[in-house]
């Protein structure tokens, strides 16, 4: 009975162990990650404005766009909406933030009830981070270069204008989009390098379905957990 | 997160596992097993808070907060001992996080 009782140990931990493989950010065997980040080329149009990078999730993220020479990256699961108001409506203290500042509870607050209100106009990046390749790639680092739309018109979006690779050597290389879809490092020269660029496509679905595998994980602990105190209870109640 | 998500939850797991070693006198199996349960209950929903909002003050706060309870009532420990397994646990995976982020 106790050999049964450790021999059922045993599958739940090797369960339990290899469950996280599913989990979203595991980058698979072979593969390593990269940097990525996009740039705004136009930020300097919007002077009169304050921009704000928003991770619409269940937890959202926001920042304020505000160096022209910034490299923006958001966590890759999150749908990044760029959100602009007047700059004469948003707080000062929020003014002097970037990126890397922790904003004040007051400006957050500020931020929750702006955002809640509708008070900014918004537009999605449709955005597809490019975040792992293959690990003989010798590509280390990619930024998007993108325009900013026209917030007013409702039929504008983002622009993208080009793409910067740069690789483990140091060396850069900007390729101009043509259309829509990421143009392949030429630097990368052979064609089984090329093919190995996987930009991760990131759709709702996906998203959604990475969430529900983090959930999963916990999830099946807490039961777990929840079994084992159960049974432990009605033991001592039997008692 | 530079490391792959699975490598960062068997060190947590690990390093976790040797904290209750040393302060929990159970069979080592239990020891395993618990605190893989442990870890599995907060290390996903803790990274994806990490990366969601980058305050690892916050996030390790709530999670030694959370283990308490889980260490309490699983190695069937006294509070004080439960508190005291949680910080260390929980102190060294932080220490030990933010070396590899450095390195």
């Amino acid at each position: 009975m106790k050999k049964n009782i450790y021999f059922c140990k045993l599958i739940l931990i090797l369960l339990v162990l290899f469950v996280p493989n599913i989990f979203a950010d595991f980058i698979p065997e072979g593969y390593k990650s990269i940097k990525y980040c996009i740039k705004f080329n136009n930020l300097s149009d919007y002077q009169d404005y304050g921009l704000f990078a928003v991770c619409d999730t269940t937890i959202p993220t926001t920042y304020l766009l505000n160096d022209p020479d910034g490299c923006y990256g958001m966590y890759k699961f999150c749908n990044f909406k760029v959100c602009v108001i007047e700059k004469n409506k948003v707080p000062i203290t929020l003014l002097d933030t970037n990126y890397r500042t922790q904003i004040s509870k007051s400006d957050r607050q500020w931020l929750n009830s702006n955002m809640s209100d509708n008070n900014f106009i918004c537009k999605d990046l449709n955005y597809h981070p490019m975040i792992t390749v293959k690990e003989e790639n010798p590509i280390v680092k990619v930024v998007d270069v993108m325009a900013l739309p026209n917030f007013r018109d409702s039929a504008s979006n983002f622009q993208k204008v080009k793409i910067i690779y740069t690789y483990t050597n140091g060396i850069s290389e900007e390729i101009p989009y043509t259309n829509e879809s990421r143009p392949i490092s030429k630097y990368a020269a052979s064609e089984e390098i090329k093919n190995s660029i996987i930009p991760i496509e990131i759709t709702s679905n996906s998203l959604a379905k990475n969430r529900y595998f983090v959930v999963i994980i916990s999830l099946i602990a807490i039961i777990i957990i929840s079994i084992i105190l159960i049974i432990r209870k009605n033991k001592k109640k039997n008692l | 997160m530079t490391l792959p998500y699975l490598f960062s939850l068997v060190i947590t797991i690990v390093l976790e596992f040797t904290t209750h070693l040393f302060f929990i006198k159970r069979p080592i199996l239990d020891i395993v097993f618990y605190a893989i349960l442990i870890n599995c209950v907060t290390h996903p929903i803790a990274t994806i808070f990490y990366k969601q909002t980058g305050n690892l003050i916050i996030i390790e706060f709530s999670v030694f907060i959370v283990e308490i309870f889980l260490i309490k009532w699983l190695f069937e420990i006294d509070y004080k001992k439960a508190i005291l397994i949680s910080a260390i646990a929980n102190l060294l995976t932080a220490i030990l996080g933010k070396i590899i982020s450095i390195i």
